[in-house]
């Protein structure tokens, strides 16, 4: 075996290991890599077969065969890969869009407003907070007093 | 019933970092009449501030998306308002409110559906447009009419008005400015009637200077081509 060989099976090898290791992936991925995988790992370990392909398809050299698939598929990946981000954007647009539409400055509030998020529950939510409020108040008054308590026999001692 | 018309006739301004402008821009509209829609698209200067001073209403993308995305979100909102006519302005001054009367006729005759505003419909207003700028916008509506079949006089005004009915029909999917290409093209599809009118920009070093490079041109109908492959 010779060293280049070596190296890029390694290479392929780790590839694969940090793609199912690191990366949630959908089922059709996994078997897309995995051919993949295998196929470039045939062709390091048997070269002369990408020799045979090429003058099957009338190609000069296996190399070069290779090269042109490799092309078309990095090509396809290029597209596929923009597809994808404009429907992430697309999906981005819609997203900043329903929070500009859920928090509205209305006309009559000038200055600091109050986001027009669903005014019905506005009520129940105060309440909430002043609940809340209430229940803290209570809490710092128990908390002085027992530090109060607690401070009573130095006192008692000073 | 002073205004009430006025009331259901919704101009939508989008405003990207025009936080020095935006009140000058908004305040006849709003004596006028009419309401406005402002749609901060993520400045970064302050302009959200500026809106809180004004009596309009003020949406606020978390984040910059463009002036076609802005666009959409003003319209869908005014729609929910109840909005019988939309109409687009922009917040950097070059529009006259005047022009809106302008642009409304043919829509309250039943005319058109859709209104374009055109700055070379008349005379004295093609004249004010800079040598370059002209160049430009003639060459983008040549660019215009082999994407979308229809021939403008003008080719990227942002003041238009619509009917709530081509309103609800058109959806910019562009979010930068190729919405402008993307307006007409669904005016065809949805087979709406439309108009050109007369109105005059200004040109001030201000809005010149915000205004659309030759380079900008290019990325148009890049993005353009792109939507049609990847629709």
């Amino acid at each position: 075996m010779k060293n280049i060989q070596i190296l890029l099976l390694t290479m392929l090898v780790v590839g694969t290991v940090l793609f199912f290791t690191r990366n949630r992936t959908r089922l059709i991925d996994r078997i897309f890599v995995l051919t993949f995988v295998l196929a470039g790992a045939v062709l390091v370990s048997f070269p002369e077969l990408s020799d045979q392909l090429a003058s099957l398809l009338s190609v000069g050299r296996g190399v070069d065969a290779v090269m042109y698939f490799m092309l078309v598929f990095l090509s396809y990946t290029c597209l596929q890969l923009y597809a994808k981000i404009r429907s992430q954007d697309a999906r981005i647009v819609d997203l900043a869009r329903f929070i500009a539409l859920n928090s509205v400055k209305l006309p009559e509030s000038m200055e600091d407003s109050m986001p027009d998020v669903l005014p019905d529950v506005l009520p129940s939510v105060l309440r909430i907070v002043d609940a809340r409020k209430e229940l803290e108040s209570e809490w710092i008054a128990a908390a002085e007093a027992e530090a109060e308590s607690e401070t009573q026999p130095f006192a008692k001692a000073g | 019933m002073r205004g009430a018309p006025e009331q259901n006739r919704f101009v939508v301004v989008p405003a990207y970092n025009e936080a020095s402008v935006i009140g000058s821009t908004v305040r006849p509209l709003i004596e006028a009449g009419y309401s406005v829609v402002v749609v901060d698209d993520g400045s970064s200067d302050g302009t959200w501030d500026a809106i809180q001073q004004l009596p309009v209403f003020g949406l606020r993308h978390p984040i910059n998306l463009g002036q076609g995305a802005a666009l959409q979100t003003g319209m869908t909102f005014a729609l929910r308002q109840g909005a019988d006519y939309v109409v687009h302005f922009d917040a950097d001054g070059q529009h006259r409110p005047v022009d809106i009367d302008e642009v409304m006729q043919p829509l309250l005759e039943g005319a058109a559906d859709v209104a374009l505003g055109s700055r070379f419909l008349n005379a004295a207003s093609a004249a004010a447009v800079p040598f370059r700028r002209r160049v430009f916008l003639r060459g983008a509506t040549y660019v215009n009419f082999v994407l979308t079949g229809m021939l403008l006089s003008d080719a990227h005004n942002g003041l238009r008005a619509l009917t709530r009915d081509a309103a609800k029909r058109i959806q910019f999917r562009e979010t930068g400015y190729a919405h402008a290409s993307e307006i007409l093209h669904q005016i065809r599809s949805h087979r709406l009637s439309y108009a050109e009118r007369p109105i005059t920009v200004l040109y001030s070093d201000y809005s010149v200077a915000k205004g659309q490079s030759l380079w900008n041109g290019f990325n148009i109908v890049f993005e353009l081509l792109m939507t049609k492959l990847f629709q």
